[in-house]
């Protein structure tokens, strides 16, 4: 590795972790604006997963605090692809938000298919793909209340609903 | 020579535009909106002049990402641009890892080669004419003495590149506003002989001082400045730039409309 490119990954490392601090390298004059650069990015991305997930979050507002602590922890470093950068953080996130919001008791029970259903509506239209999703509630009679700025009530339960997503969403009760 | 005014494509806005009656005269696409889902470049190519703006080449970056060039390329070609623009900045590591976001190229000899050889290598596979984009920063990591400011190390880059310069007069803006420093004198340093193309924008004033986030109109100090290039500048393109909390397709193309009367009220007083 020659000496630029060290460098660089030296860089790297401190944009990838606001908590980075001085290291003894070329960069210690800079320290703070690189931890503030860095402090930055991560807002940015938080910033980023909101507009992915509007309705997610509206569901459940924590998402944004477990995401930024997922994020600390894991760092982004992926190109995105044909995803935009909230939605690939999402897709990253998603095992972990989603075993967060189900084992919460504060969370609605519903939440953690809102965000199945956000993160696959937004894969497929992304990526061109058709998906699957089988729920135990009626995804799209909770989506409607979100989209209309309200939170809904708990559903009853039921037999369930299969929806198919592609460039829009499908459903059949099972 | 007047420019052509217009604004950054955003689909939200696509049914609107493509029904005609805008006032903007060329629109400036993102290629990532445009990997999976192409079929849009043939009726905007056929309805505006179009240009190209990249964010993730990661100019400073050794060896460039050839998967991603590819892509960028075949979306230019269908969209049949005229201009392709990217960021002197990096935006990937060199072992693979993304920032995700813009960061200041460290200045050294170096990074000067390495910017050098990528831009010749993108002009090469795209055909098309070049111009790399001044970004916002609070700070120039600058690792070689020979380099004075953030400015002299992109006039270097331009200089030995060829590359034009998309000038992005919000964030000079800003940067001087944060530094309590004259954005006029620090425009009359750069070589106004490469600006080819304008970016204008709103910003917003944080916690740490004024930061890019391109989601508020272009401030009327911008404009200003706009106007201080008129018989200085062989500028071809004004591009008003809106990121987040996205106006209606009126408004946006009504602050194209802006851009090009403050131009004109420039030319008028001059």
């Amino acid at each position: 590795m020659d000496a630029y490119t060290q460098l660089l990954e030296s860089y790297g490392d401190r944009l990838l972790n606001p908590a980075h601090g001085s290291a003894g390298d070329a960069f210690d004059p800079w320290t703070e604006a690189l931890a503030a650069l860095a402090e930055s990015f991560v807002e940015k991305r938080v910033g980023e997963l909101k507009r992915a997930l509007p309705l997610t979050i509206r569901a459940a507002p924590s998402v944004l605090v477990r995401y930024r602590r997922f994020l600390m922890a894991r760092p982004s470093s992926d190109d995105p692809g044909v995803y935009t950068p909230g939605l690939a953080e999402g897709l990253r996130a998603w095992s972990t938000l989603r075993a967060e919001l189900a084992a919460d008791a504060r969370e609605a029970e519903y939440a953690p298919w809102i965000l199945d259903y956000e993160l696959t509506l937004g894969a497929s239209r992304a990526d061109g793909a058709p998906r699957h999703l089988h729920a135990p509630v009626p995804l799209h009679e909770l989506v409607e209340v979100l989209v209309g700025g309200l939170r809904p009530t708990e559903p009853e339960p039921g037999p369930g609903w299969e929806y198919r997503f592609a460039d829009r969403v499908r459903w059949r009760r099972r | 020579m007047i420019p052509r005014f217009g604004f950054s494509f955003r689909r939200m806005w696509q049914e609107g535009i493509l029904a005609g009656q805008l006032q903007a005269e060329v629109l400036e696409l993102v290629p990532d909106h445009f990997f999976a889902h192409p079929t849009p470049l043939d009726s905007l190519s056929a309805a505006f002049p179009l240009l190209l703006h990249d964010v993730g080449l990661s100019i400073g970056t050794p060896g460039l990402d050839r998967v991603r060039l590819s892509r960028v390329s075949a979306v230019a070609k269908r969209a049949k641009v005229l201009r392709f623009t990217d960021h002197l900045a990096i935006t990937r590591l060199p072992g693979g890892r993304q920032l995700g976001h813009l960061a200041p190229v460290p200045a050294s000899r170096a990074a000067l080669e390495t910017c050098v050889e990528n831009l010749k290598q993108v002009q090469d596979q795209l055909g098309v004419p070049l111009a790399i984009e001044n970004i916002f920063s609070t700070f120039f990591p600058r690792l070689d003495p020979f380099f004075e400011s953030a400015d002299h190390f992109l006039a270097e880059v331009l200089e030995r590149s060829g590359a034009g310069l998309l000038l992005d007069l919000t964030n000079l803006w800003l940067e001087c506003e944060n530094r309590g420093t004259s954005a006029e004198q620090r425009l009359a340093a750069l070589p106004m002989n490469r600006v080819v193309a304008v970016h204008l924008a709103g910003g917003r004033r944080g916690r740490r001082g004024w930061e890019d986030t391109h989601s508020t109109a272009v401030p009327d100090e911008v404009l200003g400045l706009l106007g201080t290039l008129v018989g200085r500048a062989p500028v071809e393109d004004v591009i008003v730039e809106w990121d987040a909390h996205l106006p209606t397709l009126a408004e946006i193309d009504r602050q194209a409309t802006r851009a090009r009367e403050a131009w004109r009220q420039a030319e008028r007083n001059a």
